[in-house]
């Protein structure tokens, strides 16, 4: 069974459909790509997944529970992590602190929060800016530090909302390969929300593709670039052109 | 065991720079030796009032300073404490020490209540919800006859010292309310190191962000708002026997809710010291400016300046003077050419 299983998920805003019966499922170690042009409710399926928005209609079963209707705090207890599209960096908490609140979320001892916090911020390399504050990092920092913080509440889903999104395209290099090292480390699954394809496409075994709130099409990497529905709707000739070649 | 690491973090405060720990080693020491040193007696009761406000002020830190939830109704809980030991102490001749537990109960209960409601609110709302709920109790304290209306309670005359009844002679008044001081003092100290601490200052900092790292933001923020009421309410039990008579006026009217707002907002919110530099600014130039121009001292300006004083500080610099001693250390170690990087806190992390 999957670790993950939506089903149907949908949510509207007024007279919005953001998302129309989405179907998406995530096995256990796996990573899944999620892609699809501006506005077409990645955002919003994330926000229904982690609890920061409840869908109107659609079940979320994770880890054989359904959490359809939970609040984010019992979804991330449960085990699914997840970043934000616009970096939400806690500015008056050091990047230390920033990632022992995360560690708060399986530990009660403050010594003991802040020992997993280290090593987490070890894994992701950012050890030597423990102490200073988001605000005097770049955005690139900013976003591992995010995802240090996710990781030390020990998630077995890790969710990543645009990571790329304002980077450099070394700095996307650079956090492609820590997510494979985090992928093979910890072996958790992820669901990446990704703009950038030549990010996403190889890190994924599985793409699901959003337009206009609906799913238009799932497969693997190399399917998806050849798939005409998803070439129309969002990827454009040059990136296929790019692909065959 | 859990007791004894609680009480070692109450009382560690390593985490403060050198220059703090000595200030409040200077301050905690002049506080001992005052009614020694200090005969006057006006000198006297503005050293009670400064402690008294101070304390108050370490009240409103958790939910305001650390957790960011502008809180304009903390004078309800300071009339529960004064009234929990006056009504009994004047119906029933209960002692002090029995009337205590309760108005620190009924504070307690009413808050949970209350915070459960209001908590949920984002931003001003609170802030709003507050004033007004504070402001019905007043009301409610005011007409009601079971309470004595806005006649009041006049306590009922013991000889002092009386230790059941806690009317005690200034110099025990004064050790009395630094005993109280000391004991919130700790206990923020305690707080804002603790797990629930390090949550209220992630749901300050992002409620969003906080959910998604598994904390129940309504829970946290309810619970540092029940403590601060503990704290707020002891503060109204000294007041009730230190002054022997009350009303809505002096314990539950919104002024000291703004008072005590302002205390924590001007010295530092979220900063551990910052509500005692706060009293220490404030009361000796509300009460000397009042003495000497006999009127109501700058409580005596109008609340919606107030209003609008705390939620520009609140917006723009909570950290009040911690704040600029802060910039101060940080302007002065970038003239010298020393990296400033990390340094941006005071009063610990
Ligand atoms: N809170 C909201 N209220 C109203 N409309 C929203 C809200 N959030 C998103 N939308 C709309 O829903 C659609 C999908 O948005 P979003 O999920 O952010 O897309 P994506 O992440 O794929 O770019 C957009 O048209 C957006 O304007
Ligand atoms: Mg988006």
């Amino acid at each position: 069974m999957a670790l993950l299983n939506a089903q149907g998920v949908t949510k509207r805003f007024g007279g919005l459909l953001a998302n129309d019966s989405v179907d998406l499922a995530v096995e256990e170690g796996q990573i899944v790509g999620l892609i699809g042009p501006n506005g077409a409710g990645k955002t919003t399926f994330f926000n229904c997944l982690s609890g920061h928005l409840v869908p109107d209609a659609g079940t979320i079963i994770f880890n054989g529970r359904d959490i359809t209707r939970w609040p984010a705090h019992r979804v991330a207890q449960a085990g699914i992590a997840r970043t934000f599209q616009l970096v939400k960096s806690m500015g008056g908490l050091t990047v230390e602190e920033n990632v022992m609140i995360g560690a708060f979320a399986r530990v009660d001892d403050r010594e003991e929060a802040r020992r997993k916090a280290r090593q987490v911020l070890e894994l992701v390399g950012l050890l030597d800016v423990a102490d200073m504050y988001p605000g005097e990092l770049p955005l690139a920092v900013q976003k591992q530090m995010e995802l240090a913080r996710a990781l030390a509440t020990e998630p077995k889903l890790l969710m990543l909302d645009e990571v790329a999104a304002g980077l450099s395209p070394e700095e996307i290099e650079g956090f492609a390969g820590l997510l494979r090292k985090i992928h093979r480390e910890k072996g958790l699954a992820m669901l990446v929300i990704e703009h950038v394809m030549e990010f996403v496409l190889p890190l994924s075994e599985r793409v699901y593709v959003l337009a206009g709130g609906r799913k238009i099409a799932e497969g693997t990497p190399d399917e998806i670039t050849n798939h005409p529905a998803v070439i129309e709707a969002y990827l454009g000739e040059g990136y296929a052109r790019a692909h065959k070649r | 065991m859990k007791i004894w690491g609680i009480i070692r973090e109450a009382f560690t405060f390593s985490d403060l720079s050198r220059g703090e720990r000595i200030g409040l080693a200077l301050l905690l020491g002049a506080i001992a030796v005052f009614p020694w040193v200090v005969k006057d007696g006006f000198a006297r009761t503005v050293a009670v009032q400064f402690l008294y406000y101070a304390m108050l002020g370490l009240s409103w830190n958790f939910i305001g300073g650390y957790g960011g939830q502008i809180d304009l109704g903390g004078a309800k809980n300071v009339g529960f404490g004064a009234y929990g030991v006056a009504l009994p102490m004047v119906l029933w001749d209960w002692p002090f020490w029995l009337g205590l537990p309760i108005g620190v109960a009924f504070a307690v209960l009413e808050s949970l209540v209350l915070g459960l409601g209001l908590l949920r609110l984002r931003g001003h709302y609170f802030a709003i919800g507050t004033l007004a709920v504070a402001l019905v109790w007043e009301e409610l304290f005011v007409y009601s006859e079971w309470t004595r209306g806005a006649r009041g309670l006049l306590l009922p005359f013991k000889r002092a010292p009386d230790y059941l009844y806690m009317q005690l002679t200034p110099v025990g008044f004064h050790y009395f309310i630094a005993a109280l001081f000391v004991f919130s003092l700790l206990w923020l100290n305690w707080f804002r190191r603790s797990k629930l601490g390090y949550q209220l200052r992630a749901i300050r900092e992002d409620e969003d962000a906080a959910a998604s790292l598994g904390i129940n933001v309504l829970a946290a923020k309810v619970k540092a708002y029940c403590i601060s009421s503990v704290v707020a309410a002891l503060g109204g039990a000294f007041y009730a026997v230190y002054y022997g008579f009350i009303d809505p006026d002096s314990v539950m009217h919104l002024d000291l809710s703004i008072m005590i707002a302002m205390t924590a907002l001007v010295g530092g919110a979220g900063v551990l010291w910052g509500p005692i530099v706060g009293a220490a600014v404030l009361i000796p130039l509300d009460r000397y400016l009042g003495a000497w121009f006999g009127g109501g001292g700058i409580l005596g300006m109008d609340f919606l300046i107030y209003a609008v004083i705390i939620m520009l500080l609140a917006a723009y610099q909570p950290k009040g003077v911690a704040g600029l001693i802060e910039a101060l250390v940080l302007w002065r170690l970038k003239a010298t050419g020393r990296s400033t990087a990390g340094l941006r806190a005071v009063g610990g992390r």
